[in-house]
This record gives C-alpha cells, sequence and structure tokens, in this order.
C-alpha cells in the first residue's frame, strides 16, 4: 500500500509529550512521527505505559504536546485553543470510548445525533439512515441506553461517531468491555465504515485479535513507534508481540546492568 | 468506622461548608436576637441609670392622659412633700417627654427627631446641670436650651425659634441661655430640652395655673430613698406615683425593652424560616452524600458493618457539622447582636454606650439549635444509607430515581384532609361565623401546605418537564431539562426551600394587595370628602391646629361642606376607648358615606352622641339611651344617644360633639374633611386652603387619596418585613440549588467529559447547567406562587365579611417573583458550571 498518493487524515511529527517534573518525571511520548492515511483502518498496540494512549489523546486534541506537531486533515491542532479543540473535536473527530460513551438521559437516536445538534447542525437524514441501517439498530433507536445491551450501547456509540463524517475517529479500546459476539459485532462494523464509507479510523487495543480487523498495525514502546505491519492477523500480531516483548524485556535487562 | 467518618469528612471541606451555611443562618439568626435583647437590656439599662442617677424620689399622678400632655399635680402638694420627715427639699417641675414642644426648622419644617424633645420650667444651674453660654430664661418669650439641641436644630444662642406647643399656632422665643451636663455632655441621653420660665411652661405644656406635672424630691442625708419613697407614697395616696430613681430607671428600660421586643420576633421568625428550610437543605446534602459513599458504604457492609454502624456514621457526620455549624452560628450571632447593638445605640445621638451581653440562653439554643435540626434532617438519609446492599460495592455506580409512590400517598391524604377541611369551612361546618370557622379554616390551610410539600416529588417531572419544554430549543437546554428531571426527589427537596419562602410571601401578598384594594373601593365608592387636612406626626404628640381656620376653610366658596375632628381618650363604662368628635355630624357622614341605621344625625348638639353598631350591641343601647362619658378633662357627662351608625361588629366607636372640646385632652382639631362644590378646581382650593394654614407648618391640606396612600404605605412596609424574611429564604435555596447542582456535575463527571469530547464547548456546558438551574428554581418559584395564591385567596374568602370584601392579585409582584427566581437559578448556577467547565475531559472519559 503506497502512503504518498492517498491525503493524510492525521499525522504527528516529533511529538514529545511528558508528564511530571525531575525524579518523578515520565516521558510518555519520546519524538513520535507517524501518519494516518485517509480511509486506513490504523491499530495502535503496545504493552501499558507504551504511550498508546497519550498519542490518542494527543492526536484528538484531548491532550496537550510538549514539542511537536499535530494536524488532522489540514488543520494545526498544535496550538488550537480551547474554542478550536471544541470545533476541531465537533466537526473533524469522532470518538468511541471504551465505555460511558451515552448520555443517559438521551435516546439511542438523540445520542447518535448528539455532536449534530451540539454544532447546530442539520442530521443528513439519508446517511443517518444508512449508519442506523449498517450498525442495526433501527427498531432500538427510540431506547434509552438503560435499555439497551452493552453490544448496542457500544454500535451507537459507533454510529454517533459515523454520523458525523469526521476526518478521523478514533476508538479506545471499543470492545474492551464486551463480549466476544458483541465485539465482533462492532469491530466488522468499522472495518465496513473504512471499506464502504471511506471512513479514517485510529484504534487503541491491546487485542491482537481486535488488532486484525486494522489494515495497518502500529507498535509503540516507551514512548516510540518501534514497529508497524500491513494487512495483520492476529497470529502474526499475537507472535509480533511476542517477539517484541523479548526485545524490550532484554533491553530493560541491559539498562538496569 | 469512627475514623473513617471523620476522614471522609475532612475530605470533603465544601460540602461540609455548603450543608453547614443553612444551619449557620439559622443559628445566627435566633443566637442574635438573643444577644441583641440581651445586649440592648444591658445598654439601655445603664443609660437610663445615668438618666435617673440625680434623682432620689420622684413623685407624679398616676393618671396619665394620652392626648393633651401631663396631668397636672396642685402646687399646695409640693409643700405638703417638703414637710415629710427625711425630705431636704421637694421642687414642682413641669416637664414633658413626649414631644408636646416641637421645633421648627430653620426650613419651616418641623425637626424630625429620633431623640425626645423635652418641655421643662427652668430647673435652676443644680447639679448635674451646668449653664455654658448665656443665662436662665426671665422672660416668657425667653427660652434656655441644651447644647443638643443647638447641634440637632442649628441654632445658636441669640436666635428667635419658632415652637409649636400645645397652642397649635407657631410662637417664636429667643434663646438666652445654653446649658450641657456635669463632665462636659451634650445631655443626658440625647435628649433636646428647652427650658421656660415657669408660668411658659405651664400655658405651653399644660395649660393649667398654679399646677406641676412632676415632684422632684431630694433626700436629706443618710435617709433611705425606698424607705422614704414608701413614706412619701402613703402620705399622698394613690392619686400619686412615687418612685426612687432606681426604679425610674428599672421602669423605663422594661418599657424599652417591650418596643424592642418586636425587633426580636422578627429576627427570631428569620431564624426560624431559615432553620425550616435548612432541613430541607440537609436531608438533600446528606441524600447527596449517601448516594456518592454507596460503594464506599457498601463495601463497609461488605466488610461486616452492621446496619446501626452504618446509620451511626452517617448520624455522627450531621452531629459533628450541627456542632460546628452552631459554635460559627454562635459566633456570627454574637457579632450580629452586638453590631445590631451598636447600630441601634448609636441613632440616640451618644447617649447609649452599646455593650454586649451573652445570655446562657443563646450559647444553649444555637448549640441545641444547631445540633437537633441537623440531626433531625440527617435521620432519614442516614437510614437510608443502612439499606445499601454490600453488593453495590461491585455495581457501577449510578443515581437510581426512587419511586415517589409514598409521597404521592401521604401528600396526595394530605391534600385531600386540608381540602375537606376547607370546604368545611366555607360551608359553615364550623360555625357560622366567628372564632371557630377561621381557626378550622385556617388550620385546613396549614394542613394543605404540608401536603403540598410532601406532594412536590410527584409534581416534580411533570411539571420540570413542561418547564423544560420552554427552554429546549438547543442541545444544551434539552439537557438541561432532562437532568433536572432525572431525579424527581433531588428536584423536588431543592427546590421546595425556594417554594416555602415564595409560598409565604405570595399568601401575605395577596391579603395585603386584597385589603388595599378593598379600602380603595371604600375610599371610591363611598367616601365624598375631597379634601383631607391633617398634620404629619413627628412625636408622640397629635398635631392640632385652631378651630377658626375650619370655619375659614368652611367660608370658602368652593367648598361645600367641612367636618372638622377632635380626637380624645374618654374612660366608658371604666373602660378606655377613643372617641372622635365633629363639629358637623351630617356633613361628616354625608362625606364618609356610612349608613346611619336609627335615629338623626343632624340637630347634633353637646349632650348627644353618636354610636357605631358594634358599640350599641356590645352594651346594649339605643337612640334616646344615656352613656355616661368622662372625658381627659372635665366632670363625667351624660351624654345622649341620638344616632347609631351601620358597621361591623368591632367596630365601637363613638362620636361627640366638637362642643365638648375644652373638655378634651386635645382642645383642637387634628383633622378635617372637607367636600367642594361641583366642578371647583381641587388643586387651586388645596393650594388655597395651605394659605390659611400657613402659620401650622406640620399642617397641609391634601387630596383625601392620600389616606390611601397612606394606609397602603403601611401595607407596603409590613410586606417589606414578609420580604426580607423571604430574602433569608431565597438565600438558602440558592445555596441548596449550588448545593444539588454542584453534586450533581459531579456525579456526571462521565458524561461532562463525554460531552466536550464530542465537541460541546464551555459556553454550551455552562448553559446546560443553568437550563437545569432555572428549571429547578422556577418549578419551586411556580409552586410557590401557586400554593401561596391558593392559601392567600382562601383566607381572602374566610376574612370576606370581615374587611376583605375585595379580591386583588399581586401580579406585579408575582411575576417579580418569577424573574428573581429566574434570576437566583442563573447565579446559582456559575459555581456549578465554572467546576464543570473546569473539568480535565481526559479525566472524565478515562478508565480506571
Amino acid at each position: 500500500m503506497t502512503t504518498a498518493t492517498r491525503a493524510s487524515a492525521a499525522k504527528a511529527a516529533d511529538v514529545w509529550k511528558v508528564y511530571g517534573t525531575g525524579e518523578a518525571q515520565v516521558i510518555a511520548l519520546h519524538g513520535v512521527t507517524v501518519e494516518f492515511v485517509a480511509g486506513q483502518f490504523t491499530a495502535i498496540m503496545g504493552p501499558s505505559g507504551s504511550g498508546k494512549s497519550t498519542l490518542m489523546h494527543c492526536l484528538a486534541g484531548l491532550d496537550f504536546t510538549n514539542r511537536g506537531e499535530i494536524h488532522i486533515g489540514e488543520t494545526r491542532v498544535t496550538g488550537l485553543s480551547d474554542r478550536g479543540l471544541t470545533k476541531l473535536r465537533r466537526d473533524k473527530v469522532g470518538f468511541i470510548f471504551q465505555q460511558f460513551n451515552l448520555l443517559p438521559t438521551l435516546t439511542a437516536e438523540e445520542n447518535i445525533l448528539l455532536p449534530l445538534s451540539i454544532g447546530k447542525r442539520k442530521p443528513d437524514r439519508a446517511w443517518f439512515d444508512q449508519v442506523v441501517e449498517t450498525v442495526g439498530l433501527r427498531d432500538r433507536l427510540h431506547h434509552k441506553p438503560t435499555e439497551l445491551s452493552g453490544g448496542q450501547q457500544q454500535r451507537v456509540a459507533c454510529a454517533r461517531a459515523l454520523v458525523q463524517r469526521p476526518e478521523v475517529i478514533f476508538a479506545d479500546e471499543p470492545t474492551g468491555n464486551l463480549d466476544s459476539k458483541s465485539g465482533t459485532e462492532v469491530l466488522k462494523f468499522l472495518r465496513r465504515s473504512v471499506d464502504e464509507f471511506g471512513q479514517t479510523i485510529v484504534m487503541v487495543t491491546h487485542d491482537p485479535v481486535a488488532a486484525s480487523y486494522a489494515d495497518r498495525v502500529l507498535f509503540l514502546a516507551d514512548g516510540q513507534v518501534v514497529d508497524e505491519m500491513f494487512d495483520p492477523t492476529a497470529d502474526r500480531v499475537l507472535d509480533e508481540l511476542k517477539r517484541f516483548d523479548e526485545i524490550v524485556g532484554s533491553a530493560k535487562n541491559e539498562e538496569r546492568r | 468506622m469512627l475514623r473513617a467518618t471523620f476522614k471522609s469528612l475532612l475530605s470533603r471541606k465544601a460540602r461540609l461548608l455548603l450543608s453547614g451555611i443553612a444551619v449557620i443562618l439559622g443559628v445566627t439568626f435566633i443566637s442574635g436576637a438573643l444577644v441583641l435583647n440581651s445586649s440592648l437590656g444591658k445598654t439601655v439599662e445603664s443609660m437610663f441609670t445615668s438618666v435617673y442617677e440625680s434623682v432620689d424620689v420622684q413623685v407624679q399622678p398616676a393618671e396619665q392622659n394620652v392626648f393633651g400632655g401631663p396631668a397636672p399635680i396642685d402646687a399646695d402638694v409640693v409643700d405638703k412633700i417638703a414637710d415629710i420627715d427625711g425630705v431636704a427639699e421637694a421642687t414642682g417641675l413641669v416637664e414633658d417627654g413626649t414631644g408636646i414642644v416641637r421645633i421648627v426648622g430653620k426650613n419651616g419644617k418641623v425637626v424630625p427627631n429620633f431623640s425626645p424633645v423635652i418641655g421643662t420650667n427652668w430647673p435652676g444651674e443644680e447639679e448635674p446641670l451646668e449653664m455654658r453660654d448665656g443665662r436662665a430664661p426671665q422672660a416668657d418669650d425667653e427660652i434656655a436650651v441644651n447644647a443638643a439641641m443647638l447641634s440637632a436644630t442649628g441654632y445658636q444662642l441669640g436666635d428667635n425659634v419658632p415652637l409649636i406647643t400645645i397652642n397649635p399656632e407657631v410662637a417664636e422665643y429667643e434663646i438666652v441661655g445654653v446649658f450641657g451636663y456635669s463632665g462636659g455632655r451634650d445631655s443626658i441621653s440625647g435628649e433636646q430640652t428647652i427650658a421656660f420660665t415657669l408660668d411658659a411652661a405651664r400655658a405651653n405644656l399644660m395649660d393649667v395655673p398654679d399646677s406641676f406635672t412632676t415632684i422632684d424630691v431630694k433626700a436629706a442625708d443618710g435617709v433611705d430613698m425606698s424607705g422614704l419613697r414608701d413614706t412619701i407614697a402613703a402620705q399622698l395616696g394613690d392619686e400619686y406615683i412615687v418612685e426612687t430613681g432606681e426604679d425610674l430607671a428599672a421602669e423605663q428600660t422594661e418599657m424599652f425593652a417591650e418596643l424592642l421586643s418586636f425587633f426580636n420576633y422578627l429576627l427570631l421568625g428569620f431564624g426560624a424560616v431559615a432553620l425550616i428550610v435548612s432541613v430541607f437543605l440537609i436531608i438533600n446534602t446528606f441524600s447527596i452524600i449517601v448516594a456518592q459513599r454507596t460503594r464506599e458504604l457498601a463495601l463497609f457492609r461488605a466488610l461486616g458493618a452492621g446496619r446501626g454502624q452504618i446509620t451511626f456514621s452517617v448520624l455522627i457526620e450531621a452531629l459533628l457539622i450541627g456542632i460546628l455549624s452552631g459554635v460559627v452560628g454562635l459566633g456570627l450571632g454574637i457579632a450580629i447582636g452586638y453590631g445590631g447593638t451598636v447600630a441601634l445605640s448609636s441613632t440616640t445621638a451618644d447617649a447609649m454606650t452599646a455593650e454586649l451581653s451573652v445570655p446562657v440562653s443563646a450559647i444553649i439554643a444555637a448549640i441545641a439549635v444547631g445540633v437537633g435540626v441537623t440531626m433531625l434532617a440527617a435521620l432519614l438519609p442516614a437510614v437510608n444509607a443502612s439499606r445499601v446492599a454490600p453488593i453495590a460495592a461491585l455495581r457501577e455506580a449510578s443515581s437510581t430515581a426512587r419511586p415517589v409512590t409514598w409521597f404521592a400517598v401521604i401528600g396526595g391524604l394530605l391534600l385531600a384532609l386540608g381540602g375537606v377541611g376547607l370546604v368545611l369551612g366555607f360551608t359553615g361546618t364550623f360555625g357560622e361565623d366567628g372564632d371557630n370557622r377561621v381557626l378550622g379554616t385556617f388550620g385546613a390551610l396549614a394542613v394543605l401546605f404540608i401536603g403540598a410539600i410532601i406532594f412536590t416529588p410527584v409534581l416534580a417531572k411533570p411539571l420540570v418537564s413542561f418547564i423544560g419544554a420552554i427552554m429546549s430549543w438547543s442541545m444544551p437546554g434539552k439537557l438541561g431539562r432532562r437532568n433536572s428531571s432525572r431525579n424527581p426527589r433531588r428536584t423536588a427537596i431543592t427546590a421546595s426551600a425556594l417554594m416555602i419562602g415564595i409560598t409565604l410571601v405570595t399568601a401575605v401578598g395577596v391579603l395585603f394587595s386584597s385589603a388595599q384594594a378593598s379600602i380603595s373601593k371604600y375610599f371610591e365608592n363611598s367616601m365624598s370628602a375631597d379634601v383631607l387636612i391633617a398634620g404629619t406626626q413627628t412625636s408622640m404628640t397629635v398635631p392640632t391646629f385652631d378651630a377658626a381656620l375650619t370655619d375659614e376653610v368652611r367660608d370658602m366658596p368652593e367648598v361645600e361642606k367641612v367636618s372638622a375632628m377632635y380626637l380624645d381618650e374618654v374612660t366608658v363604662d371604666g373602660r378606655k376607648t377613643f372617641l372622635q368628635a365633629t363639629d358637623d355630624a351630617a356633613a361628616l357622614f354625608d362625606m364618609t358615606g356610612e349608613t346611619v341605621e336609627d335615629g338623626d344625625v343632624t340637630n347634633f348638639g353637646a349632650d348627644d352622641l353618636i354610636v357605631y353598631e358594634g358599640f350599641a350591641d356590645r352594651h346594649d343601647l339605643e337612640v334616646g339611651d344615656t352613656v355616661a362619658v368622662a372625658f381627659s378633662k372635665g366632670d363625667t357627662q351624660q351624654l345622649t344617644i341620638t344616632a347609631v351608625i351601620e358597621s361591623s361588629q368591632d367596630n365601637t366607636g363613638l362620636i361627640a360633639s366638637a362642643e365638648q372640646s375644652e373638655n378634651f385632652g386635645l382642645p383642637h382639631p387634628s383633622q378635617a374633611y372637607v367636600q367642594l362644590t361641583e366642578g371647583a378646581d381641587k388643586q387651586a382650593v388645596i393650594e388655597e386652603i395651605n394659605e390659611i394654614f400657613a402659620d401650622n407648618p406640620e399642617v397641609a391640606a391634601a387630596d383625601i387619596g392620600i389616606l390611601t396612600d397612606q394606609l397602603g404605605v403601611i401595607f407596603d412596609v409590613m410586606l417589606m418585613v414578609v420580604q426580607i424574611l423571604l430574602g433569608v429564604a431565597m438565600l438558602i435555596a440558592v445555596i441548596g440549588v449550588v448545593n444539588t447542582l454542584t453534586l450533581s456535575v459531579l456525579e456526571r463527571t462521565r458524561e461532562l467529559g463525554l460531552l466536550r469530547a464530542v465537541g460541546m464547548s464551555r459556553g454550551q456546558v455552562t448553559g446546560m447547567v443553568v437550563v437545569e438551574s432555572i428549571v429547578i428554581s422556577l418549578f419551586g418559584a411556580i409552586l410557590g406562587l401557586a400554593i401561596g395564591s391558593g392559601l392567600g385567596i382562601a383566607a381572602q374568602q374566610i376574612l370576606k365579611d370581615e374587611f376583605l370584601d375585595v379580591l386583588a392579585m399581586p401580579w406585579g409582584t408575582m411575576i417579580g417573583y418569577l424573574v428573581a427566581a429566574v434570576i437566583i437559578g442563573a447565579l446559582a448556577a456559575l459555581i456549578p458550571a465554572f467546576r464543570a467547565n473546569k473539568l480535565n475531559v481526559l479525566n472524565a472519559i478515562s478508565h480506571d
């Protein structure tokens, strides 16, 4: 797959993120440079503390970087005011979180249309219908989240992210709280939205099976991109992770000596 | 367990503060009232002690007139006292402290006074009096004044001062001397003193020759004063009151304290309202605390803590908050009490030096009320806390809206009970009229009120949705509206605080505006007088004018008829009562539009009497009967009833002829009703009349409508007091709304994070919280207005026959309350909205 010919949906250039000062200082991102091509499904993997969530939060404008630049499409995220960031999140970025994606007071439909109504934009009815059809929620639209199963709730969240047609959808462990059947449904839906609608998706996960739905897998360790893999399968990802643990493990051992 | 409670308390200081504030306010008012009372008492006592320091024994007549100044003591009584053993000296004084002497200021108006103006004869330069400048008055148009009078009025030695005395016409007196008191004092207790010659004092203050008002007795050396007092009293008999300086100080202090007790009741009322409202606030706060700590409590339960222990831990928390609030409230109460004492004593020039006195009752009340109210209010949430199941520790915490069935049942029952009571009241089951009916119906109203409070949560959901519908034009508004109906019980309790306050003022407002409307209806329909001539009262003395002036008015071509009105306090059947007199009874009843039920009001002579129906019925009298009336002066007169005027049972008024005026305490008219000829220019006539009264600076003619205005002012003042009460309740209600919203925001951290993540701006978040807050406030306000109107209307209906025949709703103020509720709601949302905006989006959404 050639990256040069297709437009960039999001990119990070030499991004550093440092928490704390002095002894307690933690470098979460160590000069990360990465690009996400439009219409591609990317999974970010890595062990706990590798910085994968931090990277995603910085990319999405939820967290600030110490150095380097972030772009979403044509928009330079770095240096945006709160107002600018709000607009960015509203118009250019979609989110799917691991849990608590929905407002309990709103119906499924209202939740799906939430970003649009916040931004006072008119929903594209045809597109809405298509999305709802795709996630298979037609008959649950007027239910409150408490009346939906976990998988259904997560699909509502997916529909919400998709209906605003963002440049990128960021998904943070979207299947982390689901049983495998519901998880598969959600992943299949994400895959379809890339294939059928050309949606760009960046997903943080530590599940090799989930990662296998992506076009490309980025491996992060100690705040750096250490490897990437195209057209992954679950087995290959698992192997890579194992290999990777060994490398990191031995590197750490050497450091100690 | 106990340690866990302490830790949990300390880790939530803001919560501690919020739930404490309401209790603090209540305790502050109550302890403030008690401290103020005690401090003022002490301050006043020491003031009067210094006033009467130089008095050994004083003799005054037992009978005192309300009108017409001091009663006379014959001059020979002074000699009689002087002969008594142990008396060194007896001095007769002519003295008045009720404000008979009124000083006309340099602007031609009577100088308004908060401190009394004392008129007296020149007592001689004796301790503690010290002449500072000039000399004693020697001619009848000369006066000496104390230094306080000069600084209060701006007059100086040598000036001619116009004075109004018992003679209504202004006369000028030259200031020939200025005196002060030992220790460089300008006055003894802030009073202004004007000293005449003895003859002038008699003429100006009592109009009785060869007599005194007071006899000042100096005891011989070594004589026991109370012993001397009893000796003198025994000699003089019960026509005179004999008191020592100490007695007088104590008596005056007590009178003062009685005056102040009104103020005291007011503060206690504020405290009571504050506490009632704070009960709701505390129930709410603790319910939320318990909801927030569900997991923690469940963990305790899972670890083996018993139900009792959980309840106990919540109650301990309440106890601590109660004690703390009680102590802080007491501190503030002492500060307010002392501040109030200082403020009140400063109004009396430098006469009083504020002293602080903290009665034990204030300390006990503060702690008892603080702890009691807090614990009582926390009881329900504490019991609920013990019902938390251990399994809740494992569940995702979610605020569950609990059913409101019980509220519906109990509230509904009380409402029905009250309703039935009300119907019974109207249909006359409690008796046709009289106190039973009023009492029974007001009891029904009270039951309705309590029922309504309990029923509130049931109304919360539908009503809040309805109110919110107005505001859900945008997504934040819609969310705010839904949030406010998420937990009907919490919304209801929060709104109740506001509701109670608004209910009270609305009910009172309906009654007052109905009263005002009833009065103006009377004036419009019945009163045909056009002009009222009356004085503006600046002291305890009623301003009067010469009757000859009303005759002048009567002679004006534009004037149809005039009735000059006199006032006196008379004794009938051993009871004191007020009596009016007129110089033209026919004109009077023609102008007031009152119906003569029996007899005739024309040819009304000196020995005639007109009575109102209430008086006639009470004494079983009719036209032709005679009544023995003892006026302020002169012998008891036998008056013949010539007419009975239709009235309510409560009107026991009497009207005599002006020909009796020489027997009145005030021998001059104090008011006059004037009716103009058809087509006369009212304003021009009023100006002409005022020319006639140019020498009476206190008296003026005005459109009769001024009477309604004056009554309106009285109602307005009362309403203002009630509104201040509302202010207190509102303040606490605001804290309640802030409290509820702050905790709601905390509860919904995740939701807020999500909303921010999907692109909600800070402004929109603020908007959402503001809408929720306004919806809650409006809910409270609308309920309050509805219930208040209901109670007010019901009360008006009951009192329809008494005096409130017109129902008038105070629409303006009611709309004002609604607007106030919206503003309060918006203001209350500010702090919680700020907190909501400060949320870190990342923390809010990241999972732990």
